[in-house]
C-alpha cells in the first residue's frame, strides 16, 4: 500500500514538467491577418466613424450643417465630451483605424505589396485631414505607436496638414508601382489602382481648398492637380451598404431611421423650405427655384390633411418634423411622432422613394438600406474646382464646374432612384434648376457666387456633415438658420455657432501630454480665417 | 522557498516517537442526560482523538505521559477533563455560548480555533436553512462580519455579489473563491448579453450551491487565511462543507425532511398620483410624461373629459377585430380618467416551494452515507419569471483500522431559469420588462388589449418604437438559462504509522449552461423583426491536491505540525453565442427559426496552475501558535521566465488568557490576540500576452442604442482587426499583501464574546488593462502596473442577555467597515473605465486617490461659490464642460444585528441590518421623477417653481454681471413639468442629480420557530418535528431617495459584476412570508 501511494505521489509530481504549462496560446484568435482581410475592415471602420448613424460624427455634423435636426444637445449648437458619437468616432479613427492601417502599411512592404501601401496611406491622410477639420491640433506624430509614445503630444493641424499632403504623394508613388492589387477585398474600388491615384489627387485638391487662405496653399500644385486624374461620375469615394440585417450591412441611416420603428432623424424645416424654394429662415437665397430632388431626399409618412399622432411643431402638407433651436422649448417637439414624421429619404441611406402614398416607413422601405455612405464625390471635386475657380483663379471656369457639379448631383439621385425603380427626375426638370440656378449665379456678384456654389454644394453633401460644416466655418456658407427668425415661437439659439468639435473627453484626463480641452466656440481650426 | 519546503518534509520524515497508550472509555451527554452524538473527544496535546457513536459513548487510546481530554461539540461549552485513575471518564457538556473549537480552515484542514492567527467565521447550515431564501448567499446577508453581499434582482435565480474585505483587483475577479468540499468552486456568471442593453438578470453560478445540502460554512477573510489555496485566494475564500462531504458518522437510518412554502409580492410602489394624465403643459397628449391634462373633476378649471383610443393597428383587419372600438377608420372615445391601480396591478404574488430530503446512516463500523435530494421551485412576481432547481448529492467515506481512509461525493444540480429581458430604457434593443412598468401614464389602462391580434404586434398607450406593453414584453420577449453542474470529488487518506498521513483529493467541477433570448416578432427590440440568441458556456475545473502531515510533541511545552503538498489545477472555459435574426414562426423559439445567423464571439480558455506548498504550527505551550505557510505556483499564463513565483505568510495566536492563567469564571474569561502577515500571488488571464486579430469584429454591443452600425463579414468579406489593447510580454505575478491584527475576548463566561480585526490589504503590479489615451492608437495596455489599498477594520459582537432554564436571549452584531481606495495607477493616467456603460454617460472609474468604483458623470454648472448657473433663456440649469466624480457606490459601514429569543422550544429570530452610506445611480427614480407620476409633484402643479442660483453664461459657464458687477439671482419661473424634465433634475438632468446615497436599514429576517422536542416523540417514529415561520425584507427605510419614490436600494442591474451602484429599470425588490416544517425521522 505504501508504495502504491508513494507511486502516485510520483506520478503526480512528474507532471510538473513545463510541457504542461506551455498551452498559453490562444487557438481561437489569429496572430496574423492577411491584407486582404484587413482592409475591408479599415475601409468599413472609417466609413463608421465619419458617417451617420449612432456611432458616427456625422449624427452630430447633420444637425450643425442644418440637414437634420436632433432632439439633444447639437439642437442648440453644442456637443458634450463624452458625447457618444465624438467618442466613438475618435475611437474608430485612432485606436482602430490607426493601428490597422499601420499594420496594413508595415506588412505591405514586408510582402512586397506596395498598392495596399498605397491605399493605406491615402485612408490614413484622408482620416487625418477630417481629424484637422473637426479638432485642429490633433496627435499625429507620436499616435498609434504606443510603446513608445504611451502619452501622445498633439501636433499642430497645420503641420498635420502639410504632412497629409506629403503622404497622399508616397500613397500615389505606392499606387503607381503596381504589383498585386486587391480584389473585392478593396470595398471602395474594387482593387482599381487608377481609381485610387484619382481619389489621392482629389483629396489633396480638397485639402488645398481648406487651406486655400493659409500659407499651405500652393497654386502651382493646384494647378497640377486640376490637369492630372481626379473623381468623376461613377467613382466617388462611398461606401456601398447592403441590405444584409445580419450581419449587419445596412447604412447606419437608414437603420436609424426605418429599421427600428423609431426615427431618429427629422429633416431640417430649413433644409426642406430651401429645396422649396421658399424663404427659410432669413435665408432667401434660392426663393422661387423649387427643387426636384425632394421626393428622393425625403420621405413623407404622412399624406397632407393627414392627421398626426401627436400635436405638431412643423407641418406643411405630408412632411412633419421640429425646428433647430426647439428642444425642450416647444411643448410639440418631444411627442412621439414615429409613424408620423417625415423620414431620411432614398437619396442618402437607401430609404424611401416618397411617391406620395404616405405609407409608414419600415425596414423594408425603398432600398432596405442599401445606400452608400459618401465622403467625397465627383460633384464635390467639382463643386471644390468651382470654388477655387472662383477665388485662386484657377484655370477652371468657375461656372462651367458649377454646372458640371450640378448634374453630378442629380445624376447619383437618378442613380438611386432606377435601383429602386423610382421614376427618374426627367432631364428637362433638371436643365430647368440648373439653368435657375446659373442665371441667379451669373447675376450674383462675386461673394454671392461664392454663396451659390456652395448652397448648391451642401444641398448635395446631405449625408455627410463633414465637408459642408467646413465650408460654413471657411466662407460662412451657406447661410445656417437663425432660429429667431423661424416661424416657430419657441426656438432659439442660445450658442454661438461651434468652430470646431471638443476632444473626446476621456483622452485628456489619461494623458499629461494632451493640450486643454478645446472651447468649441473659441478655439477655431487653422484655416478659418473668420 | 524551496529550503523552506525541504525543511517541512525533513521534519515530517525524521522525528517519531514512541509512546505506550492506555484506553479510555465514556459517554457524553447534554444537560437532560440526552447522548450527544459526534462530540469531538482529543487528548491534550496529541493528534489522538474520537468522536462520539450513536449512543454518545467513545473509545480512546490515550499515550501514556497525557494527562488530559478534551471534549467538545457545537453549541455547548468545550471541557477540558484531567484523567485520573479510573479508565471510564462520562462527560456532561454545558449549553451555552462558546468560542468553537474545530473549525475547517484552508484545504480543508481541520484546526482548533484557538491556534488560529487570522479571521475566520462559521455559519452551520442551520442559520441559512428554511430562512425563506434559495439562495445561500443571501441566506448569509447582515450575518457576517466583513463580508458584504448584494442580490442583484428579484428575478428568480438571478446573481449575488459576496466581497470579504473589499475589492483586491483593478479590473479581475474581486469575488470570494468558493470551496465546496475541497474543490474551488466556479461561481462566475455568464450571460448572453450584456443587463445594459437587453439580456436577462442571470444568475452566477454559485447559485448552483443547494442550501440544504449545506452542512456548514467557514468564511477565511484574509489572505492570510487562505494562501494555501494559493493565486486566487487574495480575495478571501467561504468553504463550505455539505451533509455529504462532512463524512459525519451515524447509527441506523436518519431521515430529513424538510419543506418550504413562501409567497413573495414586491417589496414597495411608488406613491403616484393621479390628478394629471399624460402630455404637456397641461395639454392632453398621448405621450409617456404624465404632464398634460388634469383628469375631470380634480381641478377647479375645466379639463378634457375623453381622449381618442390608443390604439393604432397596423394592420388594417386588426381594426375589425377590436368590435368595442367601433368602426374602422373612425377614432373612438374613451373617458379620460385615471387608473390608480395600473402600476400595482403589474406585480403578482410570486411563490417560493423548497422541499428536501436528506438521508444519513452509517456504512459498517467506521463508514458514512449521506444522500440529499432537494428541489427547488421559485416563481418570480412578474410573469414568466422562475427558477427551478433539482439538486441531488451523495457522499460516503469510510475508514479502517490499518489507517486507510476514502471518501466520494457527487453532487448534480439541474436548474431552469426563466426571466424577462431586462435593459435600461435608453437603448433600442430592450424591450424590458420594467421599461416603463414603475412610471405608467396615469391615463393608462392597462387591462386594454396588448396585443394586435392579427400582426401580434405589441400596442401599447405610446408608439412601438418607444417600448413594448410590458405585459407583451413578459409573454414574447424573455430569456432562459439551463444549467447542469455535476462536481465529482474523490478523497483517499492514509496514515503511515510513526511517519506521516497521506491525503490525497481530485475533484472535478464542471457546468454546461445553455441561454436562449428572444425578442418575438413585433417587439421594439431587435428592428421589430424577432431575434433569438442562443449561447452555451461549458466549464471545467480539475483539482488535485495532494498532502503529507505530521503532528508531533516534543514535551509538554512544546508542539509542531508539519504539512506539504502538491496542487495541480486546470481551468477550461469554452463558449459560444449565435445570434440569429428575423424569426419566421412566432412562437418557435429555435436559432433554426431565423433567416440569417451570425456568431456573436465564441471563446476558448484554458489555463493551468502547478502548486507546491508547505505549513508548519509551532505550538509553545498551548498558548501561543505560530503558523508559517509558503507557497510556490508554477502559471500557465505568464511569460516562461515569470511563471514561477513564491509567496510566504506568518500568523501567530496568542491565548493571553491562558498564557495568565486567567480565571475562565472571572470577568475576562479568555482572551486571544491574533497577528499575521501574508502575501498572495497571482497570475493574468490567459493569452495575455500575444496581440491578437479579432475576426468579424462587429461593432460593440453597448452602444447607446444596443444597435450595431455595422457588422463583418462586410457584403461576404471577413474583417480582421488588431486588438485594442497592446500586450505586454513581460508580464510578472501580481502581488497582494496583508496584514491584519485581531483581538478576541470572551467575558462574564462568554455571556459577551467580541472578535475584532483590523486590516490592511495593498495589492501591487496588479495584472489589468490599463487605460491609455487612445491617441496612442490603443485603448488599453495589459500589464503590471498600480497599487490598490484597503483598510478596514470589523468587529462580531456577541451578547446574551438573559439566560435563564427556560428563556434566553442572544444577540450578535457584526459590523464591517473598510475603505479600498486607488493609490496609484501608471504614469500619466489618472483614470480607467471599469467599463463604459452607455457612450458618455455615468462611468464607473478607478482614479487615483478615490475609492474602487466611484461614478464619473455630468454635473450642472455652478460659480465659484457653489451656486447652480441659470440659463436666462428658460431658467434650466446650465451644464459644465467637465464630468466630475459624483458618487462612491461603496458604503461607509454595515451593521447587521441577529437577535435570537428562545423560549422553552420556541426561538425567534430577527435580523436586522443598516447600510450606513454608498450610493446608488437610479434611472428608475429618475424616470419617476421625469415622467411626473409622484404623488408630491401634483401638489400645487399649477404653480411653477424658480431654481435657486445665478443666471449665467452659457458660453463661458460664469456668471452674468448686472451693471454694478454683481451676480444676478435667478428670477426665471419654470413649470413644474421642466423642474423634471427639463435641463434640470429629473429625466434631462446631469447624471449627478440621479445619484442618492443608498443608506437603508433593513429588518431582513424574522423567523419563528417551534420545535416538539425527541422526548415528547418519543413513541412515534418521528425523533423531531420544527415548525417555523419566516419573513423577509419585512421593512425597510432609505431616507434618502425621493419623497413618493419608496425605492429599495438593494438593487444592482450588473450582478455581480466590478461596477456596482447602478440601477437601470431593474426589477424592483420583493418581500417574502414563508413556513417551513421539518421532520426527523
Amino acid at each position: 500500500m505504501k508504495t502504491k501511494i508513494l507511486m502516485l505521489a510520483l506520478v503526480l509530481f512528474s507532471l510538473s514538467c513545463n510541457d504542461f504549462l506551455d498551452i498559453n496560446d490562444d487557438p481561437n484568435n489569429p496572430l496574423k491577418a492577411e491584407l486582404t482581410t484587413m482592409l475591408p475592415y479599415v475601409q468599413a471602420n472609417m466609413f463608421g466613424a465619419m458617417g451617420i448613424g449612432t456611432a458616427g460624427v456625422s449624427s452630430i455634423l447633420e444637425v450643425y450643417t442644418h440637414h437634420i435636426v436632433q432632439r439633444g444637445n447639437e439642437d442648440d449648437y453644442k456637443v458634450q465630451a463624452n458625447e457618444f458619437a465624438l467618442g466613438q468616432c475618435w475611437e474608430k479613427l485612432y485606436a482602430v483605424g490607426v493601428p490597422d492601417l499601420n499594420q496594413i502599411i508595415k506588412q505591405a512592404g514586408e510582402e512586397n505589396k506596395p498598392v495596399y501601401a498605397g491605399i493605406a496611406r491615402a485612408l490614413k491622410a484622408h482620416a487625418f485631414a477630417m481629424m484637422v477639420d473637426m479638432w485642429d491640433d490633433i496627435a499625429y506624430t507620436e499616435a498609434g505607436d504606443p510603446l513608445k509614445f504611451p502619452f501622445p503630444h498633439y501636433d499642430s493641424g497645420e503641420s498635420v496638414y502639410a504632412d497629409v499632403l506629403v503622404q497622399l504623394d508616397l500613397a500615389i508613388a505606392d499606387l503607381e508601382k503596381g504589383g498585386k492589387t486587391p480584389t473585392d477585398d478593396d470595398l471602395i474600388y474594387g482593387g482599381d489602382v487608377d481609381k485610387w491615384i484619382k481619389y489621392s489627387n482629389s483629396v489633396k485638391l480638397s485639402v488645398y481648398n481648406k487651406a486655400r487662405l493659409t500659407n499651405l496653399y500652393n497654386a502651382s500644385e493646384v494647378d497640377t492637380l486640376l490637369a492630372g486624374p481626379l473623381l468623376s461620375s461613377g467613382e466617388d469615394f462611398q461606401l456601398n451598404y447592403t441590405t444584409s440585417i445580419s450581419p449587419e450591412n445596412r447604412n447606419p441611416g437608414f437603420i436609424r431611421e426605418y429599421a427600428q420603428n423609431k426615427p431618429e432623424y427629422f429633416i431640417s424645416p430649413y433644409f426642406y423650405l430651401m429645396m422649396k424654394g421658399e424663404q427659410a429662415c432669413q435665408n432667401d437665397l434660392l426663393v422661387g427655384i423649387q427643387d426636384p430632388r425632394i421626393p428622393y431626399y425625403f420621405y413623407n409618412q404622412l399624406v397632407p390633411g393627414e392627421e398626426a399622432e401627436n400635436p405638431e411643431s412643423y407641418r406643411d402638407g405630408g412632411f412633419l418634423s421640429i425646428w433647430f433651436g426647439s428642444f425642450d422649448r416647444d411643448p410639440n417637439e418631444g411627442f412621439d411622432q414615429a409613424h408620423s414624421q417625415t423620414l431620411v429619404g432614398l437619396y442618402p441611406v437607401g430609404g424611401a422613394y416618397d411617391d406620395g402614398s404616405g405609407d409608414v416607413g419600415s425596414g423594408d422601405s425603398g432600398l432596405k438600406g442599401e445606400g452608400p455612405q459618401r465622403l467625397l464625390t465627383a460633384a464635390a471635386v467639382d463643386y471644390i474646382r468651382a470654388e477655387l475657380a472662383l477665388t485662386q483663379q484657377t484655370s477652371d471656369d468657375a461656372r462651367a464646374m458649377l454646372s458640371s457639379a450640378m448634374a453630378k448631383s442629380f445624376a447619383v439621385v437618378n442613380e438611386a432612384a432606377s435601383a429602386v425603380g423610382a421614376p427618374l427626375i426627367a432631364a428637362d426638370a433638371i436643365t430647368s434648376y440648373t439653368d435657375q440656378v446659373l442665371a441667379l449665379y451669373d447675376a450674383a456678384d462675386a461673394g454671392k457666387k461664392l454663396e451659390i456654389i456652395l448652397t448648391e454644394k451642401w444641398i448635395q453633401e446631405f449625408g455627410s456633415g463633414i465637408e459642408s460644416y467646413s465650408d460654413i466655418r471657411r466662407t460662412g456658407f451657406p447661410q445656417v438658420c437663425d432660429p429667431a427668425q423661424d416661424p416657430n415661437e419657441y426656438s432659439i439659439q442660445t450658442n454661438p455657432y461651434p468652430v470646431s468639435l471638443p476632444y473626446s473627453g476621456n483622452d485628456l484626463t489619461n494623458n499629461g501630454n494632451a493640450p486643454a480641452q478645446r472651447n468649441q466656440y473659441l478655439d477655431k481650426v487653422f484655416w478659418d480665417m473668420n | 522557498m524551496r529550503n523552506f519546503i525541504l525543511l517541512i518534509g525533513f521534519l515530517l520524515l525524521s522525528i517519531t516517537l514512541a509512546q505506550a497508550q492506555r484506553t479510555l472509555r465514556g459517554t457524553v451527554t447534554d444537560p437532560n442526560g440526552d447522548p450527544i452524538i459526534g462530540a469531538s473527544v482529543f487528548v491534550v496535546g496529541t493528534t489522538v482523538g474520537t468522536v462520539t457513536d450513536f449512543n454518545g459513548t467513545y473509545e480512546l487510546l490515550v499515550p501514556e505521559g497525557s494527562t488530559s481530554i478534551q471534549l467538545a461539540y457545537t453549541g455547548y461549552q468545550t471541557q477540558t477533563i484531567t484523567l485520573g485513575a479510573s479508565n471510564i471518564v462520562d462527560v456532561t457538556l454545558p449549553e451555552g455560548v462558546v468560542l468553537e473549537t474545530a473549525v475547517v480552515t484552508a484545504l480543508g484542514i481541520a484546526r482548533d480555533k484557538k491556534e488560529i492567527g487570522y479571521a475566520i467565521e462559521r455559519v452551520s447550515g442551520e442559520e441559512i436553512q428554511q430562512k425563506g431564501e434559495g439562495d445561500v448567499l443571501r441566506a448569509l446577508q447582515g450575518k457576517v462580519a466583513g463580508v458584504n453581499i448584494i442580490g442583484s434582482s428579484s428575478q428568480p435565480g438571478s446573481a449575488t455579489r459576496l466581497v470579504i474585505r473589499g475589492n483586491t483587483s483593478f479590473l479581475g475577479q474581486n469575488q470570494a473563491l468558493y470551496v465546496v468540499d475541497g474543490v474551488p468552486f466556479d461561481g462566475s456568471t455568464y450571460g448572453a448579453s450584456f443587463q445594459l442593453t437587453g439580456g436577462g438578470a442571470y444568475g452566477n453560478r454559485i447559485a448552483d450551491l443547494d442550501p440544504n445540502s449545506i452542512e456548514s460554512i467557514t468564511i477565511l477573510k484574509g489572505a492570510t487565511a487562505a494562501a494555501l489555496y494559493g493565486s486566487r485566494a487574495s480575495r478571501g475564500v467561504v468553504v463550505i462543507t455539505t451533509k455529504a462531504g462532512s463524512g459525519k458518522k451515524r447509527d441506523g437510518l436518519h431521515i430529513e425532511l424538510s419543506s418550504g412554502l413562501a409567497t413573495e409580492s414586491i417589496a414597495s410602489l411608488p406613491d403616484l398620483q393621479n390628478l394629471y394624465g399624460t402630455g404637456t403643459g397641461f395639454n392632453y397628449a398621448q405621450s409617456n410624461g404624465s404632464w398634460g391634462a388634469a383628469f375631470p373633476g380634480t381641478v377647479a378649471y375645466p379639463t378634457v373629459d375623453s381622449i381618442n383610443h390608443w390604439f393604432r393597428a397596423t394592420a388594417p383587419d386588426s381594426y375589425a377585430r377590436f368590435r368595442e372600438l367601433g368602426t374602422a377608420g373612425v377614432t373612438p372615445r374613451v373617458a379620460y380618467q385615471a387608473y390608480p391601480d395600473n402600476v400595482k396591478s403589474l406585480f403578482n404574488k410570486g411563490t417560493l416551494l423548497d422541499h428536501s430530503v436528506t438521508l444519513s446512516t452509517g456504512l459498517g463500523t467506521n463508514g458514512a452515507f449521506v444522500a440529499t435530494v432537494s428541489q427547488l421551485n421559485h416563481d418570480g412576481i412578474f410573469p414568466n419569471s422562475s427558477y427551478d432547481k433539482t439538486s441531488v448529492s451523495v457522499g460516503g467515506s469510510n475508514s479502517w483500522a490499518s489507517g486507510f481512509k476514502i471518501g466520494a461525493t457527487l453532487s448534480f444540480t439541474s436548474s431552469l431559469q426563466k426571466g424577462l429581458q431586462g435593459g435600461a430604457i435608453g437603448s433600442a434593443e430592450t424591450s424590458s420588462y420594467m421599461a416603463r412598468s414603475l412610471y405608467m401614464g396615469r391615463n393608462w389602462d392597462i387591462g386594454q388589449p396588448y396585443e394586435d391580434p392579427v400582426t401580434h404586434e405589441s400596442i401599447f398607450f405610446i408608439g412601438r418604437g418607444n417600448a413594448d406593453n410590458p405585459l407583451w414584453s413578459a409573454k414574447y420577449n424573455g430569456f432562459n438559462s439551463d444549467v447542469s453542474r455535476t462536481i465529482v470529488n474523490l478523497n483517499a487518506g492514509y496514515a503511515i504509522e510513526n511517519l506521516f498521513d497521506i491525503d490525497y483529493r481530485i475533484g472535478v467541477n464542471t457546468y454546461d449552461q445553455n441561454d436562449l433570448e428572444w425578442f418575438r416578432p413585433g417587439s421594439r427590440g431587435a428592428n421589430g423583426l424577432g431575434q433569438v440568441i442562443s449561447g452555451y458556456n461549458q466549464f471545467e475545473e480539475i483539482e488535485s491536491i495532494l498532502m503529507l502531515s505530521r503532528r508531533l510533541r516534543f514535551n509538554d511545552d512544546f508542539a509542531l505540525q508539519a504539512r506539504i503538498g502538491h496542487n495541480l489545477n486546470q481551468r477550461t472555459v469554452t463558449s459560444q453565442n449565435v445570434l440569429g435574426s428575423q424569426m419566421l414562426d412566432f412562437n418557435i423559439l429555435d436559432i433554426d427559426n431565423t433567416i440569417t445567423q451570425v456568431s456573436g464571439g465564441g471563446d476558448y480558455t484554458r489555463e493551468r496552475l502547478i502548486g507546491v506548498f508547505g505549513e508548519l504550527t509551532f505550538d509553545l505551550k498551548s498558548y501561543l501558535f505560530l503558523t508559517l505557510t509558503g507557497r510556490n505556483d508554477w502559471s500557465s499564463t505568464l511569460p516562461v521566465e515569470n511563471r514561477s513565483f513564491f509567496y510566504p505568510s506568518a500568523s501567530l495566536a496568542f491565548v493571553f488568557s491562558d498564557a495568565l492563567d486567567m480565571d475562565p469564571d472571572g470577568f475576562l474569561s479568555s482572551g486571544k490576540l491574533r497577528l499575521n502577515w501574508a502575501q498572495v500571488g497571482n497570475s493574468p488571464l490567459p493569452y495575455s500576452i500575444d496581440p491578437i486579430y479579432y475576426i468579424n469584429l462587429g461593432e460593440p454591443d453597448n452602444l447607446t442604442a444596443g444597435v450595431r452600425d455595422i457588422d463583418f463579414p462586410f457584403n461576404g468579406h471577413a474583417g480582421l482587426t488588431l486588438e485594442n489593447t497592446l500586450k505586454d510580454p513581460n508580464l510578472k505575478p501580481e502581488f497582494t499583501t496583508n496584514k491584519e491584527l485581531g483581538l478576541e475576548l470572551g467575558f462574564l463566561n462568554n455571556r459577551i464574546t467580541l472578535d475584532a480585526a483590523v486590516y490592511e490589504t495593498v495589492s501591487t503590479d496588479q495584472l489589468a488593462p490599463l487605460t491609455l489615451p487612445t491617441v496612442s492608437g490603443y485603448d488599453a495596455f495589459y500589464t503590471n502596473f498600480g497599487n490598490l489599498r484597503s483598510r478596514g477594520a470589523e468587529i462580531t459582537l456577541g451578547i446574551t442577555p438573559l439566560r435563564t432554564k427556560d428563556f434566553e436571549w442572544t444577540i450578535s452584531g457584526a459590523f464591517t467597515k473598510y475603505k479600498t481606495t486607488v493609490e496609484e495607477l501608471y504614469g500619466d493616467v489618472n483614470e480607467i473605465e471599469i467599463r463604459a456603460l452607455f457612450g458618455g454617460s455615468i462611468t464607473p472609474v478607478l482614479r487615483v486617490g478615490e475609492e474602487y468604483g466611484v461614478f464619473r458623470g455630468t454635473v450642472s454648472a455652478r460659480d465659484d461659490e457653489g451656486n447652480l448657473l441659470i440659463d436666462p433663456s428658460n431658467g434650466n440649469v446650465l451644464n459644465a464642460n467637465a464630468e466630475q466624480i459624483i458618487g462612491n457606490p461603496n458604503p461607509d459601514f454595515t451593521l447587521g444585528v441577529v437577535n435570537t429569543f428562545k423560549w422553552k422550544n420556541f426561538t425567534l429570530g430577527a435580523v436586522l441590518d443598516w447600510k450606513q452610506g454608498g450610493d446608488l445611480y437610479s434611472e428608475s427614480v429618475n424616470q419617476e421623477l421625469g415622467r411626473g407620476v409622484l404623488e408630491f409633484q401634483a401638489v400645487n402643479r399649477e404653480l411653477g417653481a424658480v431654481i435657486p442660483g445665478v443666471y449665467g453664461d452659457n458660453v463661458t459657464l460664469t456668471p452674468l454681471l448686472d451693471e454694478h458687477g454683481n451676480k444676478i439671482p435667478n428670477q426665471t419661473l419654470v413649470e413644474q413639468n421642466d423642474l423634471w424634465f427639463g435641463s434640470t433634475f429629473g429625466a434631462n438632468a446631469q447624471d449627478e442629480w440621479l445619484v442618492f446615497d443608498a443608506t437603508v436599514v433593513r429588518l431582513r429576517e424574522v423567523s419563528l420557530g417551534y420545535s416538539i422536542p425527541a422526548k415528547t416523540l418519543k413513541n412515534s417514529p418521528i425523533h423531531g418535528i420544527t415548525i417555523s415561520v419566516v419573513g423577509r425584507n419585512l421593512w425597510y427605510n432609505a431616507p434618502n431617495f425621493p419623497e413618493d419614490t419608496h425605492f429599495d436600494p438593494e438593487t444592482s442591474t450588473f450582478g455581480d459584476s466590478n461596477f456596482q451602484g447602478f440601477e437601470f429599470q431593474n426589477l424592483p425588490s420583493i418581500r417574502r412570508f414563508g413556513a417551513n416544517v421539518k421532520l426527523t425521522f
